[in-house]
């Protein structure tokens, strides 16, 4: 299926508005049916992504967040040899650590774009760290959820405009 | 950051410029103003890793930078999310008196002396460069002694296109990047060897319990010949490599950013909360602790060569089961143990559940199972081993 194809191009590279575009046009061309379906499957995968500057997304679902590192912060990591995330039940404050990825070149810290209990972490990154760079957007590179406390502290992150900007600069 | 004002006046001038620094918006990668060289007055390795958490968790880099020059008395550092037991012979580390710590970067297991330099690069995230930092270290050799040194694909330094004579390793925060290496300038590369032999054997010498049988997702050293600077050039001697690569680190941004060496004291008097980081890194918690989840299996020649599986979680053994061998359908390990060894004793395994995991399980394993007791537990001095 077409919109399933650009969906998958999509997760590969960082998230740019031509990428949304191109999503909408592939989806216009499908059934009426077809097209209430994945509309709705299409937003919840790609709406609601919030960005840190430490180049972290959070998706929320509910009161529920699921938090991975963005395509950019994969490829200049280089392939992740380990993951490691803090235990589900720890309580942690945003910005504060609560893991570190190690690639070949260098260990990276992860930290709490946003405060809550962590409820869940992706185990299997324990044996294949590498499906962080292969997806990090989606069901396989995922590294932890957590429950929000603050919810309002989603509307100080960037949104994908603003960081498709943030990492231009640099 | 009020621990700082209780800092000497000269470090506080330099934690102060730093702190300025942490007022202005984030900039694109901006040159340091000013760079120093603080050569660390400590040979232990705990307080020299201490010091460099201590520098990076406390400093803000960017505007004024730092190279750290620290060496260690013997012992053995492994990386991040390494398995001790798989890099080292842990008894004979403990036999020798040498230390085994667990630093905060990547990367593989390394052997440090008196003869062996570390470099440490500290530098706002921005402007890590690892490629830059070894290229100037390549250069100060090259200049001082004509070496015929090069940089690898893997960032390693080598000797006549062959040696590795350097390893390196990093670690990102959000603020601040550090990337440090080794410097083989005078080792004693007998000791190095000996050190760094992965056992063949653990416990007993009379049984074969090879540690191949060892499963895990912890990164893994990957072995290289290795050479000293020294061997062949008899002018290299460690004060004038320091000096040289030191004045070149300290030209990088022009005369007047250098802020020359200094010689620093790691002490909690001069750097406040260092002693909690460096009780934190010799801590056993951390050294043995942080090794990721791994099994260990292996067969017990004195027990009908029954195979056994042993998992690790943190350093501490969750299980220990008996396999029955795969043609033995619907039979359990203890039912299997029981079968061929009537008089041993399965259930007792269960005794281990929560103990340190240690390089001679087998033999703790063997005993426990056919009811011996009293052998000394070389175990239980091994996990008293910390700072030395």
């Amino acid at each position: 299926m077409a919109s399933v194809g650009v969906r998958a191009v999509c997760a590969l590279r960082a998230f740019t508005p031509t990428c949304f575009s191109r999503l909408q046009n592939g989806l216009s061309r499908n059934f009426q049916f077809a097209v209430q379906r994945n509309l709705s499957v299409s937003h919840r995968v790609f709406a609601d992504l919030k960005y840190t500057e430490q180049h972290e997304w959070v998706r929320l679902d509910g009161a529920v967040g699921t938090v991975g590192i963005t395509a950019k912060a994969a490829e200049s990591m280089g392939d992740l040899v380990y993951v490691e995330i803090a235990e589900p039940g720890l309580e942690v404050d945003q910005g504060d650590e609560c893991g570190s990825v190690e690639s070949v070149k260098a260990v990276s810290d992860i930290y709490a774009p946003v405060s809550g209990k962590i409820t869940d972490r992706n185990t299997d990154l324990s044996d294949t760290p590498e499906l962080v760079n292969q997806d990090p957007y989606g069901e396989q590179g995922w590294l932890f959820k957590i429950e929000l406390s603050k919810p309002e502290e989603l509307d100080a992150l960037m949104t994908e405009e603003q960081y498709t900007a943030f990492i231009t600069e640099e | 950051m009020s621990s700082l004002l209780l800092a000497r006046p000269s470090v506080r001038l330099l934690l102060l410029a730093a702190g300025r620094r942490a007022l202005s918006a984030r900039p694109a990668a901006p040159q340091p103003e000013a760079l120093s060289v603080f050569l660390s007055q400590s040979h232990n390795v705990f307080t020299n890793l201490a010091l460099e958490d201590w520098l990076y968790r406390n400093f803000r880099f960017g505007r004024h930078n730092l190279l750290m020059v620290w060496r260690n008395a013997p012992c053995v550092v492994i990386g991040r999310h390494q398995n001790p037991w798989r890099e080292v012979d842990t008894h004979h580390l403990h036999a020798a008196g040498m230390p085994l710590a667990r630093r905060n970067s990547g990367g593989g297991t390394v052997y440090h002396d008196l003869g062996n330099l570390n470099l440490t690069f500290f530098s706002a995230r921005e402007q890590y460069d690892r490629s830059a930092n070894l290229h100037l270290v390549a250069d100060a050799l090259r200049q001082g002694w004509g070496f015929d040194i090069t940089v690898n694909e893997r960032d390693d330094i080598l000797l006549d296109g062959a040696f590795k004579v350097s390893g390196t390793a990093a670690k990102l925060t959000r603020n601040t990047a550090y990337h440090h290496l080794t410097l083989m300038v005078n080792v004693d590369t007998d000791s190095l060897h000996r050190s760094l032999e992965r056992p063949l054997y653990s416990g007993h010498r009379s049984l074969e319990w090879p540690l191949h049988g060892l499963k895990s997702g912890a990164t893994e050293s990957v072995p290289a010949p290795v050479r000293n600077l020294a061997d062949g050039a008899p002018s290299v001697s460690m004060d004038k490599i320091v000096a040289a690569i030191g004045q070149m680190y300290l030209k990088q941004a022009g005369k007047q950013a250098s802020r020359g060496f200094q010689m620093v004291n790691p002490s909690d008097e001069w750097f406040p909360g260092l002693a909690a980081l460096e009780a934190g890194l010799a801590d056993p918690g951390w050294v043995y602790g942080k090794t990721p989840r791994f099994s260990h299996t292996f067969r017990l020649a004195a027990c009908s060569n029954v195979e056994v599986e042993v998992q690790v979680e943190k350093g501490l053994i969750t299980s220990v089961q008996p396999l029955p061998p795969d043609n033995s359908a619907g039979v359990s390990g203890t039912e299997w143990v029981r079968s061929i060894l009537p008089s041993a004793f399965p259930e007792l395994l269960a005794s281990l559940v929560g103990e340190k995991y240690c390089a001679d399980i087998a033999r703790r394993t063997e005993t426990l199972l056919l009811g011996h007791t009293g052998s000394a537990d070389t175990c239980r001095s091994d996990r008293r081993i910390l700072a030395m």
